[in-house]
Order: C-alpha cells, then sequence, then structure tokens
C-alpha cells in the first residue's frame, strides 16, 4: 500500500498493554489519515458521555499519506481528543519534526487511553512502544523535559509533551514539541495537553527508519513544478514576517479585536505590527521539516524589561490573545508571555481570550479585587504575565481562569456571559465574527467550536471577497469545511497547502493523493471523503447533544455592532445567524436541528452511525 | 480641488508600504473610475518628472508586485489608467474613502478636500 504503512498502535496506560493493529486499503480510502483516523477512532472508542479527564478517554496521534514524501507542507502531526473545554470532538496539528518521525516508526495513527498510577512517557518505536517511568520530569516546563528525554533516548527520536498546565488539568493546556534544529510546533488548540495531564502522560517521544513508498513520484515532482510560482507569490510575506505581517492589514480593515471586542480597530498596532517586530527583535528564520516557506521566526528581545528573552516568534492570533484584546502594545512583554505559555503549556488563544474576558468583567464590576487577589486593567502587562503563571498553577484566580472564559463566566453569573467571545466553549481566534460573514457561520458551524481551522479567513480577507454580504456564505462555509477536513487528514501546513495548492479543494488535492497511493480518486471523491469527515465529527458532536441551540454566536457578535473604523456598523444579529444556519443545514442535507439525516449518512458509507443517531 | 489619495499595499516581502500622491480634480460629479484616472495619471507625471521612482502598483498583480526587484515602471498613460480601471472592476484593489469602502465604479462620489481617500491592495495571505 503506497503513503501508508498499514499500521496502527493502541496503547493502555491502566493495563500496560501495548498493542499493533492493522488497517487495509479500503478503510485508507475512507478516511484518509490524521483527522479522519482519528474522528473514526475516537467515534469507535469514547462512548457518549465520557468524562473528558476519564481514563476512557481517549488521545489520537495521526499523520497522513503525504507525510514523509516529496509533498512540502505535510508536517503535521494531528493530535485528537475529546476536549476538556468544549466535551466534543477537537483535533489541533502541530509542526516540527514529530509527524515524520511518527510516520518512519510505521503507525499512521497511535490510540492512547487508560491512566497510568504514575507519571510516565512513552517511546514509540517500530516494535511498538514501551512505558517508561517520568516521576522526574512531572512539573518541569516544556522545552526542559523535551530535552530531557531526548538526551536519554536515541538520536533520532523526536518529543511532544505537555507542562505543569497539563499537569494542573488547565481545560486548554496545549502540548509543545522541540525540534532542535529548527521550528517547535504546539498542538495549541482545545486541551489536548490537559487530557495528557490527567492520564499522567508527561510525553510522548517516538523514532523509526521506516520509508514511506510514492506510487508516482514523478507525478508528484509534476504537480510541485506546477505549483512552485504560486507558493512563492502567496507566501512570500509570510516567509519574510510569519504570521505576524497579518497584525497591520487586518487593523486597517477594521477586523482586530482590542480590549475584549470592545472595538476592533487598535489605535497601537503599529507598535506590535509584524513589520516592527521583526526590525526590533527577529533572530533567525526556522522551518518545519523539509518546508520550502520557512515562515517560523526565533526573537530576542532586545529592550525593555524583558531583554534578553530569547523566544519563538508570537505568532498572529498570540499577539491579538496577549496584545490587542489586553490593550499591550508592550511587544516585549508579547514575547514573553508567548515564552511563558509554550513553557507551562498553555494555549496562548483561550489564555489571553479569558483574560481579557475577566479584564472587562473587572472593568464592569463583575470581578472584584478580592476575589481576584489583585486589580485586573487592560494594559498592565506585568498583570498578564503573573497570571498566566497562576493559571497554569491553578493559584487563586487562576483556578478560576484555568477552567476557560466560558466556565468563568457561568460561575461569575447575572450579564458575565455577555463578554464572552467563544463558541461551543472554545475561545475564539483573530479573524472577526461581526466583520467577517463567512466567519460568522464558519464559527457557528465549526466542529471544534470557535476556531479558525474549520472554516478558513485566508479568502474572505482578498479584496475580490465581499465580506459584507451573507450571500454565499452558507455554500462557502460547507465547501471549505471540507477543504479543512481533507487538509488535516492529509495533515498538510494550511499556509503550504491554502497558497501552493488551493484554498479550496481543488484538482491538485487528487492528484496530489493519486501520485502518492496510486489510486484513481477523482475531486468529487475527495470532496466526498470531507463531507465524510465533516459529518462523523458532527456526528460525535450530536450524540454528546449539539444541535441548533448550540450553533450560535457570542452575545456580542450577535447584538454589538462594530463601533468604528471601516466596518463599523457590521455584526450578525440572530436573525441572520439563523437564517444562514437553516440554508447551512440544507446545504448539508441535515435536519432543521443540525442533525445528519440518514439519507445523508447512507450516501457517505455512514449508515451504522445513522442507526445510532435515530 | 486638490485632494491626497494614500495607496497601501498590504502583503509585500518588504512590509506594508504606503505612498501618497495629490490629485487635483475637476468639480462634481465625479465618478471612482474618473479619480482612479486621474491618480495614475498623475502619479505617472511625477515618476517622469523623477518625484516618485514608480508606481504604487495596486493595480498590479501579486506576481509582478512580488517579483519585482526594481521600481515598477509605468507604459502609456492610457493603457495604465485602463488596466486600473479594469482591476479596480475585478476587485483587484479596494478604495475606501472616509473609512468606507466604496464598491461601484460608476457611483458618483462627493469627494471634498479634507476627505480621506485610500486605494487598498492586500497581497495573499493566509489566516492565521
Amino acid at each position: 500500500m503506497h503513503g501508508y504503512s498499514g499500521r496502527m498502535l493502541h496503547i493502555d496506560l491502566s493495563r500496560g498493554e501495548v498493542k499493533i493493529d492493522t488497517f487495509d486499503e479500503a478503510f485508507a480510502q475512507t478516511y484518509l489519515g490524521g483527522n479522519g483516523f482519528a474522528i473514526r477512532l475516537l467515534y469507535d472508542r469514547v462512548a457518549p458521555g465520557t468524562d473528558p479527564f476519564a481514563p476512557e478517554n481517549v488521545i489520537v496521534f495521526a499523520v497522513g499519506p503525504t507525510t514523509d514524501t516529496l509533498v512540502p507542507g505535510a508536517t503535521r502531526c494531528c493530535a485528537a481528543t475529546k476536549s476538556p473545554l468544549t466535551g466534543l470532538f477537537f483535533d489541533s496539528t502541530f509542526g516540527g519534526m514529530f509527524a515524520t518521525a511518527q510516520k518512519r516508526a510505521g503507525f499512521e495513527a497511535v490510540s492512547i487511553v487508560g491512566q497510568s498510577d504514575t507519571p510516565v512517557y512513552l517511546l514509540i518505536h517500530e516494535d511498538g512502544a514501551e512505558i517508561k517511568p517520568a516521576d522526574d520530569l512531572w512539573g518541569q516546563p516544556t522545552r526542559e523535559s523535551n530535552l530531557a528525554i531526548l538526551a536519554r533516548e536515541a538520536a533520532g527520536t523526536e518529543v511532544v509533551s505537555i507542562g505543569p498546565a497539563g499537569e494542573n488539568r488547565v481545560r486548554y493546556a496545549c502540548a509543545v514539541h522541540t525540534w532542535e534544529k529548527s521550528r517547535d510546533g504546539v498542538a495549541g488548540r482545545g486541551g489536548v495537553g490537559a487530557v495528557m495531564g490527567s492520564k499522567h502522560l508527561k510525553a510522548v517521544a517516538v523514532r523509526g527508519k521506516r520509508k514511506t513508498s510514492m506510487a508516482d513520484p514523478e507525478a508528484v515532482k509534476t504537480l510541485l513544478g506546477e505549483t512552485r510560482e504560486t507558493m512563492k507569490v502567496g507566501t512570500a510575506a509570510l516567509k519574510q514576517y510569519g504570521t505576524t505581517i497579518l497584525v497591520n492589514v487586518i487593523n486597517k480593515i477594521g477586523a482586530l479585536g482590542v480590549r475584549n471586542l470592545q472595538t476592533e480597530v487598535y489605535d497601537k498596532a503599529d507598535a506590535i505590527s509584524g513589520e516592527t517586530f521583526r526590525e526590533a527583535y527577529f533572530e533567525k528564520d526556522t522551518t518545519c521539516f523539509k518546508c520550502p516557506v520557512a515562515c517560523g521566526k526565533d526573537f530576542h528581545v532586545q529592550d525593555g524589561e524583558y531583554a534578553g528573552t530569547r523566544w519563538k516568534m508570537p505568532e498572529y492570533e498570540t499577539i491579538f490573545a496577549l496584545g490587542s484584546m489586553l490593550d499591550n502594545d508592550n511587544k516585549g512583554s508579547i514575547v514573553k508571555a508567548n515564552e511563558l505559555c509554550d513553557q507551562l503549556g498553555v494555549d496562548t488563544i483561550s489564555v489571553g481570550v479569558t483574560l481579557s474576558f475577566a479584564f472587562e468583567c473587572f472593568e464592569k464590576g463583575l470581578l472584584t479585587p478580592e476575589r481576584c487577589g489583585r486589580e485586573l486593567h487592560f494594559g498592565d502587562y506585568r498583570t498578564v504575565l503573573e497570571l498566566i503563571e497562576d493559571t497554569a498553577h491553578r493559584r487563586g484566580i487562576g483556578d478560576m481562569l484555568a477552567e476557560g472564559s466560558v466556565r468563568m463566566a457561568a460561575l461569575l453569573g447575572g450579564e458575565a456571559s455577555r463578554y464572552l467571545y467563544a463558541v461551543k466553549g472554545l475561545e475564539m481566534p483573530a479573524h472577526s465574527a461581526r466583520v467577517l460573514k463567512g466567519m460568522s457561520i464558519g464559527y457557528a458551524t465549526a466542529t471544534r467550536g470557535g476556531s479558525h481551522h474549520d472554516t478558513r479567513p485566508t479568502l474572505q480577507y482578498g479584496t475580490d471577497h465581499d465580506n459584507t454580504t451573507v450571500h454565499g456564505k452558507p455554500e462557502f462555509a460547507v465547501q471549505n469545511q471540507h477543504f479543512t477536513a481533507v487538509g488535516d487528514s492529509l495533515t498538510q501546513c494550511r499556509f503550504v497547502s491554502e497558497r501552493g495548492f488551493g484554498s479550496m479543494l481543488t484538482e491538485y488535492y487528487p492528484r496530489m493523493i493519486n501520485a502518492v497511493t496510486g489510486w484513481q480518486l477523482t475531486l468529487e471523491d475527495v470532496e466526498r471523503i470531507g463531507e465524510r469527515i465533516w459529518n462523523l465529527e458532527r456526528a460525535f458532536n450530536v450524540r454528546e447533544g449539539i444541535g441548533r441551540e448550540q450553533d450560535i454566536l457570542p452575545y456580542r457578535v450577535m447584538h454589538e455592532p462594530v463601533p468604528d473604523g471601516m466596518h463599523r456598523g457590521m455584526y450578525c444579529p440572530p436573525e441572520e445567524l439563523q437564517s444562514m444556519l437553516a440554508q447551512y443545514y440544507a446545504l448539508r442535507g441535515w435536519t432543521p436541528q443540525g442533525v445528519p439525516t440518514r439519507e445523508r449518512l447512507e450516501h457517505l458509507g455512514l449508515a451504522p452511525i445513522a442507526e445510532e443517531l435515530a | 480641488m486638490q485632494v491626497t489619495v494614500s495607496t497601501i499595499v498590504f502583503g509585500l516581502p518588504q512590509g506594508q508600504r504606503t505612498s501618497q500622491v495629490e490629485v487635483a480634480l475637476p468639480a462634481p460629479p465625479l465618478t471612482l473610475h474618473d479619480l482612479i484616472a486621474y491618480k495614475v495619471k498623475q502619479e505617472i507625471a511625477e515618476i517622469h518628472t523623477h518625484q516618485r521612482p514608480g508606481l504604487s502598483g495596486e493595480y498590479l498583480t501579486p506576481e509582478v508586485l512580488i517579483l519585482a526587484s526594481e521600481a515598477l515602471k509605468p507604459g502609456a498613460v492610457e493603457d495604465e489608467i485602463q488596466r486600473a480601471q479594469q482591476a479596480f472592476v475585478a476587485r483587484g484593489f479596494m478604495i475606501v474613502i472616509d473609512n468606507r469602502r466604496v464598491w461601484d465604479a460608476e457611483a458618483v462620489v462627493d469627494i471634498q478636500p479634507e476627505m480621506r481617500i485610500e486605494f487598498i491592495k492586500i497581497l495573499p495571505l493566509v489566516g492565521g
């Protein structure tokens, strides 16, 4: 079987068992890899109602058919689980070198269930896996943990680990991969790190030397030749600045969240723009394995009270969450906060948006100095840094912040929920749900919740895209969700795929898959794979109680127009959202309550799922 | 009437590029197509008199803008105006007047000297 090893690995930490399983070509063609494999495994193995922190929850690490082939950007590893933040299916991908090492170990997917009595790490190799003690690493930051494991294991090993936040079950704890040679990777969103922590799983290490065969390497080379120029042009700014290049442009169009979205124009944006960061702190480019773009950067803070800090560049989302949302224009503190989040193992988006929610609650009198143990004021970056640490260790008010903004709003009561910026429990990223109508419907229907990786904002920033009208947006969301489902199943970098092979599914995708696997898939076949994965994710969530009532947007997005800037007056009122939802469900062939129908599921080869949802 | 037109190109490998040109406009009525024509004409005149090195480039393709190794030299004025007007209709760039985007090329706009007029080009980016 070209493109696949045909093997999976299942590990039970409670029993100390390791089992190698196989799959056939039909399974591969049905679910493709990565995201697709992960949702199939989680749907089958995690019973509805399972507590995400229970031993019965499962974590899956999965790669795709193009991983470790000539196809560029297939360097992501998909980490999936039932999220402790949303209670739903969640997949988060990370770059670096881990996915390649997993592929070389010969396991397309690794599932982990159970709970160890003591801290452990896994070493996965071509013959299976070993469960090793990690007592001495418990409590350590991610980088130190990763480096300690690398020192113990043979050359060629790659590691992803959790920090104190994961150990303390901070609901948005992440897992961090340190690639010593270049760019690190973070499985940031949804709390996969917290689930690892609940299993006393400090880290996962992997190594191997297997090679992945391609059916037609010449066809891959031809495809790459055809797309090289497009990719070069489409990633030119990304290569130079990374995602920080977005700060100024998104602020210019009036879509950059400020002070917990009280406005979307930041008058200090230039102080934290990509251009400013690069000029002040750029040290070197970093890249995931064999990536032609190299969007990663390492920074060295040269000025102010954080001078001397050396860490990777904060991404655009991080600058939004820990910068403009908190009215923090101290760029050195944003690099420092990024370091703290990575080392402690905290998702930068969720912690930043939760903090900005807390700051506004303080401003409105819903949180008192007594309850917080301090005052919370926008612009106070020192407090931001202290609260990140308190959150990771669940100290004081940090214990409440560690629950995420939605649970925090429920605890505070009153009008606190009006200040939330979250969908289905997941704090939202830096692509405005008020200004971009495609994101309005995209966020509301995202299986992850408030994520920009289910429906993508990329095309919506083009001047040829009318972001102001709802016309065509449900169709856009449906098609784009199939694209992201396929992309995450190929475990491709979104940037390389969007700007190299297309931001929607195009003929390049079946050509790429066919060249690697030797299959004869059409574009329609690939669309159906994406739709199948999406429906299975939705079915997982429906089993957990999700329906139309949960497909909603935050109060502020639905009731408070943007107060200023180029898109002043824009928002997504409830009736507009309901109209888009009705169209969206109809396009998907779902019921008016947002449940996949038997007819549609049977068409997608998911008839047994229909029985369960009936 | 004299107005200042700013051109902002986002997404260049060199970062954001902003330039300005002072444009003399006739008395109203004026359409966006007219505004584009006067702006392009003035910019080219300044290039010919060495007041500016090259085109600001909002109506050029991403390939031309990103791969250019030197200042962007104009062709004949009428050709450049036509290219710019066509690019606007194809939404290759946007025009924003006093913080509001104006979509229709044939729309008559009531331009006043103190207004903020911006031609904005967004080169291909990725959404975070």
